[in-house]
């Protein structure tokens, strides 16, 4: 029963990802030897929140990915007695509710590039017009379409912070109105990543994490069930591949857990580092908001670690 | 279950009754798998293997609807969530059936009386 090589395309994903913002970042401080320190601070954080923008989007996905994979484990195993019915194989996260939460992460990794944009005085023409697009569709968000994403307590605080990044996206801004822009975007940043966090939950509790824990249990066991039903016709090195695959799931699925909670820490990380980003925009030196940029790019270095070693295997 | 314990789930929020729900179904699910590890027969492992999947399969259910934590949605799986309980009340008396003098399984059948209480208040089926 071969998996699909799921996490590894995700690290391929990823890491293409991440050369983006540093190439930005790069670009944005060689242009500008008088840029501000403001202006030189925010272009490294951009860099730092796009990798975490990403990161989460990859986490989705790979919860997607395993749910699939646990369906297709359980077909299988039941294919023999129950045959395959076409409609049994559903994302664990309905469509519409999915867009909901892509278009939220895609305008956190928007609001991130625009940061690095106006740090750097890009003109008004050059931003990208997907990037004003989606700001309009953030704001047109109803209650009713978040409720997929947030409880009914914190649903006016989602509308609230959505409608805040939606307008910072459409609007164009200069390097001058900088300080203005993080004050205003402190609040639904923090907001929109405490959300995500929740969203993403815990191993035992609820949420991604949740999900992925069953997910592997399911694989893991119907692995099991695959080995006992059909050893009797495999060839001993058959069965030796077969049973070698069991401590490689068990493994596979720490290693998928530690993913995403490394992306909640990041996104703990990414919330302290704009605030305090935001914090310090009139200081010339900020140590307060270079020690949590260090533990935000701590935190993608850790998750790129993980994703290339994946990829090693 | 008893009188007081009912009187205590009604009192409790949403939230914490849907909590109690997943407790319970995760609890049951991670028996049943550590139960499945040990099977020894193939009668032991099918009955565990049904179980645990209608248990993953109510899990999945009560996390899409914490997820889509809104009334259409938790009247949309009250369906499927009674078709597991169905289910895991049926293989609870298959499992019995050959849980005989096997430990584990034996426990899995308490477990799931418990999680059906729970899960069945929260949807009040």
């Amino acid at each position: 029963m071969p998996l699909r090589p799921t996490v590894l395309r995700l690290a391929n994903l990823r890491l293409a990802n991440f050369g983006g913002p540093l190439l930005l970042t790069a670009s944005v401080l060689a242009a500008g030897c008088s840029l501000s320190p403001l202006a030189k601070r925010t272009a490294a954080f951009s860099t730092a929140a796009t990798a975490a923008a990403t990161d989460s989007t990859n986490g989705y996905q790979a919860v997607e990915d395993i749910f699939y994979q646990a369906q297709v484990s359980a077909l299988v195993i039941s294919f023999d007695t129950q045959g395959f019915d076409r409609t049994s194989i559903q994302p664990f996260i309905p469509a519409p509710d999915m867009r909901v939460r892509t278009d939220i992460l895609n305008g956190l990794h928007d609001y991130a590039e625009l940061l690095a944009d106006v740090s750097g005085d890009k003109p008004i023409d050059a931003l990208d017009k997907s990037t004003s697009a989606l700001g309009s569709s953030l704001q047109a968000f109803s209650k009713d379409d978040l409720k997929s994403f947030a409880s009914a307590q914190d649903i006016n605080i989602a509308v609230t912070a959505l409608n805040a990044l939606g307008g910072i996206l459409i609007e164009h801004k200069r390097s001058r109105e900088l300080p203005g822009i993080l004050d205003r975007m402190k609040e639904p940043i923090q907001t929109i990543c405490t959300l995500l966090q929740k969203d993403i939950g815990d191993t035992q509790k609820s949420g991604l994490r949740n999900q992925m824990h069953n997910s592997y249990g399911d694989i893991i066991r119907k692995q099991q069930q695959f080995i006992h039903q059909n050893e009797k016709s495999m060839s001993a090195s058959e069965k030796r591949t077969e049973i070698e695959r069991l401590p490689k799931l068990v493994l596979a699925s720490t290693r998928a857990d530690r993913i995403l909670a490394n992306t909640q820490q990041e996104l703990a990380d990414l919330a302290s580092a704009h605030t305090a980003l935001a914090e310090t925009a009139h200081q010339k030196d900020s140590p307060a908001f270079k020690t949590r940029l260090s533990q935000l790019f701590d935190d993608v270095r850790r998750l790129k670690d993980v994703y290339s070693s994946l990829d090693s295997k | 279950m008893a009188d007081d314990d009912s009187q205590q789930l009604a009192e409790r929020s949403d939230q914490e009754k849907w909590q109690a729900a997943h407790d319970k179904l995760q609890t049951l699910l991670d028996d049943t798998n550590a139960a499945f590890d040990n099977a020894r027969t193939d009668a032991q492992r099918n009955a565990l293997d049904a179980i645990a999947d209608e248990t993953s399969t109510a899990l999945t259910i009560l996390n899409r609807q914490d997820i889509q934590s809104n009334t259409a949605a938790l009247e949309a799986a009250e369906e499927p969530m009674q078709s597991s309980i169905d289910s895991l009340n049926h293989l609870k008396v298959e499992l019995a059936a050959v849980a005989a003098g096997f430990a584990e399984a034996a426990a899995v059948v308490d477990g799931i009386e418990e999680a059906v209480d729970d899960v069945s208040s929260f949807f009040g089926l």
